[in-house]
């Protein structure tokens, strides 16, 4: 197969290519700093997450005028921050840690305003065009297509937004860009994890054929509990002489790895399907659940 | 091999790993010189402040070069020492060595990950593992973490700790009568001062006591934890006759950052923070006269860092940079001939992460590079 005609773009931050009427680009910045947190801060309804790679983008446009660009402010704009949004999800010693501290507790009622302090996103990425919008599909991706080992074009992956929730797990929303001779995949995934209580994967993949006339977007949320994916971790030999009960835990920071352990204990088929990211809602953790949107946008003029 | 620390300290900053049994005596050893320091340290200004460091070894080294090597520079680490980053084990062994080496010279805080718990899940268990075969290392040292003091105190007017302050502690005394020697709980006054945060403008939820005075405690959304405004900060200062606060654990782009009116600051040591982040770093370097002034810097050099496969243990760059004595004009010369550092920001791996593909560590090179392109 020889590869089709195409231009790749590296300018400074900006790398990116040009193929089949498309443009794709990355840029890949540091962190915002003091100034532009504070405008930052002003903007949105929740705190800012620890990293806020707010000049970091993806952003992909057709020549018939499709612009789809994926950026932390507008995903950070689709965090809960509702009054009951902290009634979701607490860290694993907050019973305990409510019970001992109620001595503090009577005199500290100040809890600072409720927001989904996990910063779970729904984000799919902001079609820039007005012109075009997503439509219910029969259309699928084609995994098979994926499958095979085409040469890749061009490669990329960047961070939005990360938070270690102090600690108490993980909250990174990331992308992956793979161009390859005959289609291109995007991968946005909201990734979470709160140790000893659960985790969540919220994945949205555009994927387009070169040839075919529309674009199809794929929207699944998974939720699972802490401790189905911590069993699937692989077990000490029995000579392995591990001192006081530890152990390796740090798969459970790889969303890879969680993604495809969830894939694997969770439901092999959606138990919800809605027909548009707009019936989404925010809603509690309910562990085994596997929700799925498929949509698609027409890329011809 | 004998023992010798001079010979260790020269071998780690070669970064070199110790054997275990020498890291269990050395852990042995700093036990029983920290079972002998209070809570709260005393130290003499001038000195020099770190923030987190998280393991990443070169950035140390940078610090070392920038800073002044020990003993001639005094130094306070606030804790952070493991985790995240790829050399924990020879970031906690060289500042392990470095203080039993000089302990008037080298004062270790205790920070939130010097606990069993975190680094199980954050990576200096796995490091452990991978790099000795075997978990005793981390036993060592997560044993040794539970000597580690909670605080310090620099001539009576600058109160420094890993996290902030907590609602049970309003004297320095209170902290004094602590028993330390234990893993971090979950709760009480040595939770908080290892995890607590300033926050400068806290949105109270509106209603609730205090909500006017933005300056309180408050009870963080996460159901756990505490953050503390001005209000807190001041009464601090006031009823301990101090000046300025001053602690490490939150990740700033700058590499510090100044709050409440001069009242507290925070220093960051970690710079492209999980070699990813793209901040910059400083160390608070406090003079004579208490005058504070953050040493801002970014990551080391590439050139700076040995990538193993090419000349693992070798690195005779680094042997360059390593002073025979307090001869800081050399060290002026070798930096000013340092290219800046373009720094890799927003990108999933570690830029360096081939290193761990030595150790056949899942985090590695080639392999996992092709299979992650190839994502579905």
């Amino acid at each position: 197969m020889t590869n089709p005609p195409h231009t790749l773009i590296s300018n400074g931050p900006e790398k990116g290519i040009n193929l089949h009427g498309w443009t794709i680009t990355t840029c890949k910045t540091a962190i915002f700093n003091c100034g532009e947190l504070e405008r930052a801060s002003q903007e949105l309804a929740v705190p800012n997450p620890e990293m806020l790679f707010g000049n970091n983008h993806l952003t992909m446009a057709h020549e018939s005028g499709l612009k789809i660009t994926f950026k932390a402010m507008d995903a950070l704009q689709r965090v809960d921050a509702s009054p009951n949004a902290a009634e979701g999800i607490k860290v694993a010693c907050a019973v305990h840690w409510a019970k001992n501290n109620a001595e503090a507790a009577e005199k500290i009622k100040d809890v600072i305003k409720p927001y989904d302090w996990t910063y779970t996103t729904d984000y799919t990425g902001t079609v820039e065009s007005a012109a075009q919008s997503f439509q219910t599909t029969r259309d699928t991706i084609n995994i098979e297509q994926l499958k095979r080992p085409d040469p890749i074009l061009f490669y990329d992956e960047l961070v939005l937004y990360e938070d270690e929730l102090a600690d108490n797990g993980t909250a990174m929303l990331s992308l992956r860009v793979r161009v390859m001779p005959t289609c291109f995949l995007i991968l946005l995934r909201f990734f979470l994890r709160v140790d000893d209580v659960l985790f969540r994967v919220n994945d949205t993949r555009l994927y387009h054929e070169f040839g075919t006339d529309h674009l199809v977007r794929e929207y699944t949320s998974r939720d699972e509990e802490y401790s189905r994916i911590r069993g699937k971790l692989p077990k000490a030999a029995p000579w392995d002489l591990r001192k006081q009960g530890a152990e390796d835990l740090s798969s459970l920071t790889d969303p890879n790895w969680v993604s495809a352990t969830m894939t694997a204990v969770g439901p092999s088929a959606p138990t919800t399907v809605l027909d548009s990211v707009a019936e989404l809602k925010p809603s509690l953790p309910s562990p085994g659940k596997y929700l799925l949107i498929r949509e698609s946008v027409k890329v011809t003029a | 091999m004998s023992w010798d620390l001079d010979v260790f300290i020269e071998r780690l900053y070669r970064k070199q790993l110790l054997s275990e049994n020498i890291v269990r005596e050395l852990c042995e050893k700093t036990k029983e010189l920290l079972v002998k320091e209070g809570n709260v340290s005393q130290v003499s200004a001038p000195v020099t402040l770190v923030g987190d460091v998280h393991g990443q070894f070169f950035d140390v080294l940078e610090i070392f070069k920038i800073g002044g090597w020990a003993p001639f520079t005094n130094y306070v680490f606030l804790g952070d020492y493991v985790d995240r980053g790829y050399y924990s084990v020879e970031t906690i062994t060289l500042l392990t060595c470095l203080k039993l080496r000089w302990p008037d010279r080298v004062t270790l805080v205790r920070g939130n990950h010097e606990s069993r718990a975190v680094t199980q899940t954050y990576g200096f268990y796995t490091e452990c593992m991978r790099k000795y075969g075997n978990a005793n290392v981390w036993t060592y040292f997560t044993d040794l973490f539970d000597y580690l003091v909670l605080s310090v105190v620099i001539d009576d007017s600058i109160f420094c700790v890993h996290g902030g302050l907590s609602p049970s502690i309003h004297t320095v005394d209170q902290i004094r009568v602590l028993d330390r020697f234990r893993e971090i709980p979950h709760e009480g006054a040595m939770a908080d001062l290892v995890w607590s945060d300033p926050v400068s403008t806290p949105t109270f939820q509106p209603g609730g006591i205090g909500s006017d005075e933005k300056g309180d405690f408050a009870i963080s959304p996460r159901g756990a934890g505490y953050i503390f405004g001005k209000e807190v900060t001041k009464k601090f200062l006031e009823v301990n006759g101090m000046g300025h606060i001053c602690r490490a654990h939150q990740l700033c782009m700058e590499g510090y950052q100044i709050l409440f009116d001069d009242m507290l600051s925070t220093v960051w040591s970690a710079p492209n923070y999980c070699y990813r982040a793209g901040n910059m770093a400083s160390v608070l370097q406090i003079g004579p006269d208490l005058q504070r002034y953050f040493n801002v810097f970014g990551p080391c050099p590439d050139q700076d860092r040995n990538i193993p496969g090419r000349d693992r243990g070798t690195d005779g760059d680094l042997t360059a940079h390593y002073p025979d004595g307090n001869d800081d004009s050399s060290l002026g010369v070798l930096r000013k001939k340092k290219a800046p550092k373009k720094i890799v920001s927003g990108s999933l791996r570690d830029p360096f992460d081939v290193d761990d593909s030595q150790y056949g560590g899942s985090v590695g090179g080639g392999m996992t590079k092709v299979v992650a392109e190839y994502f579905l």
